[in-house]
């Protein structure tokens, strides 16, 4: 699905980067070995293309000095090259920056040990071959953190291109945030205008669930896939220690996640135990952990019952003109709804609601009785709706599409008056978008 | 004029220059800077004299005098790498390794074979690491640099070494200090029971703890063979590590135990607690030795009696050992 704007053979370094063994190639086998074991390698240690990663990092220390990630990625690709002093320099000053960074002081343990051609992969050293098996855990999940961190930066490339999961932010929403299990990350966007696509501020590694796969029942270790919002913040005192900098819970399970049966709650956005500057990637019992200094730094970002939070398997990634497209098309459902609920024609307007549709306390039958009955009262009714938000539910590829509308209604009639913010769930039934749930 | 003093060094040695150098020998440090306090005005200019000096100051404690003395003499003398070496060691002492490396790093430009460098290098770079590596697995200890070797006179006697054949580089840093007689052989004949600690009220016999302790003597015995089948039915059949499965576990292992060429492990010190119903805790210090490496680490183990048999359950690194 995703196309990359990376020239090719930056392409190549990236996927050698993601495979582990590799990493340190460059530090003991010299480019023509490698270049045996992996065809285009050569030519994908090109100077230009590291220079090219080597800005992007730059860029973004510039834009936050405590991305302590991009630190340890360049002092990874500086070692991956064969600069081992440049490498050696960078990472002291990481882990003086940020002790906590265990993994950042594996690596340097790596570097300091390669100047005797010992090292062939993260931590794989003669000075760990004596541990115990305690620590042999913490190396396996240190390497797993690499990898998928280095994984990130080498697959994901998006260009101008935008999460389908968010199909606009309304006027009133500034931030959404999007995690992506597979990588282990979290987006955070900014609204542009209203109807334009949302702008990436800035990602960051998170830990998730134990256990892969979405969440159904309480005690499972997973990670819920759906689109949530943000309830509140539990500042740091009032929490035990391994919550970090504090917590903003979500509302899991949400509207569809309790009709479909699904249990535990509990799932939230939360810092991490002090002197640990990062966990495991998946290591939670089904929360998404950030370390504390990017909590902090999201923190103002976050407004408890407004912040969107979609949590999806994968991203989708969509360029502007598909963005556009989709948008548009729930856009024009919703007037359509709109307007037929306007026009005072019940069997119009029932028609845009699912078979299988529910509410807090109606479903489809009695829904529809009730505003019929409404419908006949009015002489006029005036509808409004503003500061739309969507956002595309993450389905699986056989299953229809799913869109998640929060919006302003403004209502108006000859016997009621009532303004509500509105939450609505709607599904693709065949060639018409439907509305599956509704709600204030 | 510089020239000139480098041939003068080894030629001519001063007797009284050359007392001084016993008396730093011996630690008598006051006496010595005493006696380079008398010495003749014509022998204070002598870089024996400067760097004798600097090295009584530095035994003496009187750090910042030596630093002043060693960084004066370096001026009169750069081609000298023992001067770069000996400062650096002093950097090394306050925790400055940064100024320690790039003062040894200078004396490898200087004097590429000039192999007591050479080895401080690896020293101080293994002890980093070390403690990069412990900082990262948090352990709760690291280990300072061992085996640094200061250089106590100023001529090149030292046989240079091509920086390839410095092996086992990281044997250098810890050299472990066994005696005979408290050291735990991997096979177990001669077993020295003189750090037991059980209560008395211990549901634990004696008897038992001498088992538990054969069976980790039987352990070490197992991973110096290399037989990796029998060292694995030393755990439990339910051990495996949180976030792996046991499979990867002991594919994991397998691989570690059968890399290096050869391998022997000696375990002593053993410290041993009860830790719940038919569960042990023993804290050990383990000494590793394999061709490309040694180490003497503190290590902790459960063991649960399960079928009658002693299993581990648990096995942690507790530290690394200086020595």
């Amino acid at each position: 699905m995703k196309s990359s704007i990376w020239p090719k053979g930056l392409v190549v370094i990236a996927l050698v980067l993601s495979v582990p063994v590799a990493i340190y190639a460059a530090n003991f086998y010299q480019a023509e070995t490698l270049a045996s074991h992996q065809t285009g390698l050569n030519k994908s240690l090109q100077q230009q293309n590291l220079q090219k990663l080597f800005t992007q990092l730059d860029k973004r220390l510039k834009q936050d000095k405590q991305d302590h990630e991009a630190s340890l990625f360049k002092a990874m690709l500086y070692f991956n090259n064969g600069s081992r002093q440049k490498a050696l320099s960078e990472i002291q000053q990481l882990t003086e920056r940020a002790p906590d960074f265990h993994l950042a002081h594996l690596v340097k343990g790596d570097i300091l040990m390669s100047r005797y051609g010992q090292v062939s992969d993260i931590g794989e050293t003669p000075l760990l071959q004596s541990m115990g098996d305690e620590q042999h855990i913490k190396l396996q999940q240190l390497r797993a953190e690499a990898e998928v961190r280095l994984k990130s930066m080498a697959e994901i490339e998006l260009g101008n291109k935008v999460p389908m999961q968010l199909l606009g932010l309304g006027s009133s929403i500034n931030t959404a945030i999007l995690v992506e299990k597979k990588y282990n990350r979290l987006y955070v966007y900014g609204r542009t205008s209203e109807h334009e696509p949302p702008r990436l501020i800035r990602d960051y590694y998170v830990s998730t669930g134990k256990k892969r796969g979405n969440k159904h029942i309480r005690g499972d270790l997973r990670t819920p896939e759906g689109v949530y919002f943000i309830t509140s913040w539990i500042p740091d005192e009032k929490l035990p220690d391994k919550y970090g900098a504090g917590a903003f819970p979500v509302n899991y399970p949400n509207e569809l996640d309790r009709k479909q049966g699904k249990t535990g709650d509990g799932i939230w956005l939360h810092g991490t135990y002090r002197g640990f500057y990062s966990r495991p990637p998946l290591d939670s019992e089904g929360c998404v952990v950030l370390p504390n200094i990017d909590l902090e730094g999201l923190k103002n970002e976050i407004i408890p019952g407004k912040t969107p939070i979609i949590i999806t398997e994968q991203a989708n990634w969509l360029d502007r003109a598909e963005w556009q497209r989709q948008r548009n098309e729930i856009m024009t459902a919703l007037e359509q709804w709109r307007q037929d609920w306007e026009s005072m024609d019940a069997d119009k307007y029932l028609s845009h609601y699912a078979d299988d549709f529910w509410t807090q306390t109606h479903t489809l039958d009695s829904w529809s009785a009730r505003k019929r009955r409404l419908a006949r009262s009015k002489t006029y009714q005036h509808i409004k709706l503003s500061d739309i938000a969507l956002f595309s539910y993450p389905v699986k590829a056989q299953q229809p599409a799913m869109v998640v509308a929060r919006f302003r209604q403004e209502y108006e009639s000859n016997n009621y008056t009532g303004d509500i913010n509105k939450r609505m769930y709607l599904r693709k039934d065949g060639q018409h978008w439907r509305i599956m749930y509704e709600g204030g | 004029m510089i020239l000139v003093l480098s041939q003068s060094i080894s030629a001519q040695v001063s007797p009284a220059l050359a007392d001084i150098s016993g008396l730093i020998e011996a630690g008598q440090y006051q006496q010595a800077l005493l006696q380079l306090d008398n010495t003749l005005s014509s022998d204070k200019r002598h870089p024996l004299y400067m760097f004798h000096r600097a090295r009584a100051l530095e035994g003496a404690g009187q750090m910042d005098k030596a630093i002043a003395q060693y960084k004066a003499l370096i001026k009169l003398q750069p081609t000298l790498p023992e001067l770069y070496n000996n400062l650096a060691l002093i950097y090394i002492q306050q925790g400055q390794m940064q100024k320690a490396q790039t003062l040894l790093n200078q004396a490898m430009m200087i004097h590429p074979g000039y192999s007591r460098v050479y080895k401080n290098l690896v020293a101080i770079n293994a002890a980093q690491a070390r403690d990069a590596y412990a900082k990262a697995l948090q352990m709760p200890t690291a280990s300072q640099a061992k085996g640094l070797e200061v250089a106590d006179t100023l001529s090149f006697v030292e046989e240079p070494i091509p920086a390839s054949q410095a092996e086992p580089i990281v044997a250098a840093v810890t050299k472990p200090h066994i005696k005979p007689g408290m050291v735990y052989q991997a096979n177990g004949d001669h077993a020295d029971k003189r750090t037991e600690r059980v209560e008395k009220e211990s549901s634990v016999s004696k008897v038992e703890v001498s088992a538990a302790q054969a069976i980790l003597l039987n352990w070490a015995k197992a991973w110096s063979t290399q037989n990796v089948d029998q060292y694995i039915r030393f755990y439990s059949d339910d051990y495996s590590p949180a976030g792996m499965s046991r499979t990867v576990w002991a594919a994991q292992r397998k691989k570690r135990i059968r890399q290096p060429k050869w391998i022997h492990v000696g375990l002593r010190n053993f410290d041993v607690t009860e830790n719940g119903p038919a569960r042990l805790r023993i804290r050990l210090e383990q000494e590793y030795k394999a061709d490309n490496y040694r180490d003497v680490t503190r290590k902790e183990f459960i063991l649960q009696k399960i079928d009658n048999e002693w299993r581990i359950i648990k096995e942690r690194g507790l530290g690394y050992i200086g020595r």
